[in-house]
């Protein structure tokens, strides 16, 4: 187990190391920042001061060099358009975005194992198969239509949810939330939603494919015999054994909760690292890109991680594959 | 289709194919699908032909005639069957446009991909050794990121255009071809044909290409329906983002994107047609993807 760890942390450094040169690389290739950063009215003597204060006049390789020194001291450079360490401009808007994808997986597990469930044991009821062909649109749909579909219903047409924005946010438990005040939840309702359908479908067909086969299982059947009542059975018996890989996709869903957020962000105009990156992107801000890039590779790295760990912790079929390799 | 309906054992449905078609024709909804995505891919083939305006020719909009309603007439006497946009485009024209755009962007990344990445499969899995090792680590690691981060990550770093996207989209989709035919091209490479083809002595590109290939085929073209769906569904979403197709090519994304702007004030129609079309298209490549595959599925054959 400690030699699988170590062994997957060794290839992890190796990936951010790689991913770290390409995006480095890549993203001086595209267009010269001096040309977008600084005034096109200022004369060259001004250009000359700015290209200095930003570093852009270094060779690539040492700008490179210092990137690395830097990053691995936590900073990853000053954002030009802000004026601010770029990690800490993410920092900044990681909360929003944290909150939104724990609200949207929140939604995904509720909703997701419960329809899964239910259509598991009820397969052939009309409700059921609704919810199946529910799940296949929730698959087929665009994210980022379904979004605008959602925004065209509930705020223009029936007026009852805000568009777009954070709205009001409050002190929960010494955290900045939207979740502590009405306004906020108001706000997080329909993005959390836009963010979470997708999942919501996999994760019911996933409950629904482990729920029906597993109610065939002998162990289903002895606990019906021993008198259990039905509660207990599928809360106990059945959810024990469904699990694993639940666990497993929503561990990786996660990863993608943060990719796909910044869609939802974009949409709902919600002040994520998300609405952020493309913001960058689109002035060209590469120091934000950079970072951004390297926050969220790394985020990935770790999830995968702690998913590979979590895995062998719950299913001790791998853990005796483990050892005996 | 009517031939299927009496005898099963005429001649043309012994056929390896013949008997794929019959399987396929068994389910209604699976050839409704199939019938749609012709019916999509001919308006998007023949879309200068069909639309009722050249939606991109200056000369034929009018400023006085934007943001109409669906269904309204404009003065010079034209129906705007589905409304009209900012700039006074007709919304079916320009989603016909779209749909080509779309269309061709995604089959054609898809193809691309196809071939590299089953090229690659195929290769580690008939050498083995580094080069598998290589490939699969690769594979791997590509696969641990979704497909949307590593498409928006390559395009934050290359900019825009046709080009870009397409690549875009062929890095994201390799590894699923890759991963796939190498699978299936592994339990192929130790049956009885592929050795007799190797003591032969044939050269090593007649055997990967004439004997494995066909016999690995069947579950990559399911991968491929399914793969061009997720292709048009991600240069809709990157597009829509402002990081996919410029705007002189507009893709059904970048139309939605469009619309985006009116979508507050109530004029729903210029994003929202234009993402029904979308999501036609996908739900009916999906069908097809989805009932091919239960057809090359043998565990679900008795």
């Amino acid at each position: 187990m400690t030699i699988f760890i170590i062994r997957r942390l060794m290839q992890s450094v190796v990936v951010l190391f790689s991913m770290s040169v390409i995006v480095f690389f890549g993203v001086f290739a595209i267009g010269n920042p001096a040309d977008i950063l600084i005034a096109p009215d200022a004369t060259q003597e001004e250009r000359d001061i700015a290209i200095v204060r930003l570093g852009l006049d270094q060779p690539l390789w040492k700008q490179y060099g210092s990137f690395v020194v830097n990053a691995l001291q936590g900073d990853m450079g000053q954002s030009f358009v802000f004026s601010e360490p770029a990690l800490k401009l993410i920092m900044k808007r990681a909360p929003a975005t944290l909150e939104l994808a724990f609200t949207a997986l929140l939604v995904t597990v509720l909703f997701g194992i419960g329809a899964g469930i239910w259509c598991g044991l009820k397969p052939d009821a009309l409700s059921s198969r609704g919810i199946m062909v529910g799940s296949i649109l929730g698959f087929s749909i665009p994210h980022f239509w379904q979004g605008l579909v959602l925004i065209m219903l509930f705020s223009v047409y029936l007026g009852w949810l805000p568009a777009g924005g954070r709205g009001e946010t409050g002190e929960l438990f010494g955290i900045t939330t939207s979740m502590a005040t009405m306004d906020g939840i108001r706000h997080l309702i329909l993005p959390a939603i836009n963010l979470s359908l997708f999942k919501t479908a996999l994760i019911t067909r996933l409950t629904r494919a482990g729920t029906r086969e597993a109610m065939l299982m002998d162990y289903i059947k002895y606990a019906r015999a021993k008198g259990l009542s039905p509660r207990r059975i599928v809360g106990v018996h059945l959810l024990k054994n469904i699990m694993i890989p639940i666990i497993t996709v929503l561990g990786m869903e996660f990863g993608r909760v943060i990719a796909f957020a910044v869609i939802t962000e974009t949409i709902f105009a919600w002040p994520g690292m998300g609405k952020l990156i493309i913001d960058s992107i689109n002035v060209l801000d590469r120091p934000v890109i950079v970072a951004y890039l390297m926050v969220v590779v790394s985020m990935f790295i770790v999830i995968n991680l702690v998913v590979d760990i979590l895995y062998t912790v719950l299913d001790p079929r791998v853990r005796i594959d483990e050892v005996g390799t | 289709m009517k031939k299927n309906t009496g005898s099963t054992s005429t001649p043309f449905f012994d056929t390896p194919m013949g008997n794929l078609l019959k399987e396929y024709c068994e389910n209604r909804l699976a050839v409704l699908a199939l019938g749609a995505v012709v019916i999509i891919i001919l308006i998007a083939v023949f879309a200068p032909v069909l639309a009722p305006q050249d939606p991109y020719d200056l000369a034929q909009l009018d400023i006085m005639d934007s943001t109409l309603q669906p269904m309204s007439e404009s003065e010079s006497g034209m129906v705007y069957w589905l409304g009209s946009d900012g700039q006074g485009r007709d919304m079916l024209s320009a989603i016909m446009y779209g749909l080509r755009t779309s269309l061709s962007v995604g089959v054609f990344s898809g193809l691309l991909a196809f071939l590299i990445g089953s090229l690659v499969g195929l290769l580690a899995a008939y050498f083995g050794g580094k080069l598998e090792t290589f490939v699969m680590r690769l594979v791997d690691l590509q696969l641990s990121f979704p497909a949307m981060l590593v498409a928006l990550m390559l395009l934050a770093v290359l900019g825009q255009g046709v080009g870009k996207i397409i690549f875009a989209l062929v890095v994201v989709q390799w590894s699923y071809y890759a991963r796939s035919a190498r699978g299936s091209a592994l339990s192929e490479r130790n049956k009885e044909y592929i050795e007799a083809a190797r003591c032969l002595r044939l050269p090593v590109r007649r055997v990967i290409f004439r004997h494995l290939l066909p016999n690995v085929a069947p579950s990559l073209i399911v991968i491929a329906t399914v793969q061009v769906a997720h292709a048009i569904t991600l240069e809709a979403t990157l597009s829509f983002l402002g990081l996919g197709l410029p705007i002189t090519q507009p893709s059904l994304g970048l139309l939605i994107s469009n619309g985006y702007h009116y979508l507050l004030s109530g004029k729903y129609w210029i994003s929202f047609y234009p993402g029904v079309a979308l999501v036609l298209t996908i739900v009916c490549i999906n069908l097809v993807g989805d009932k091919l595959r239960d057809i090359m599925n043998p565990r679900l054959k008795q």
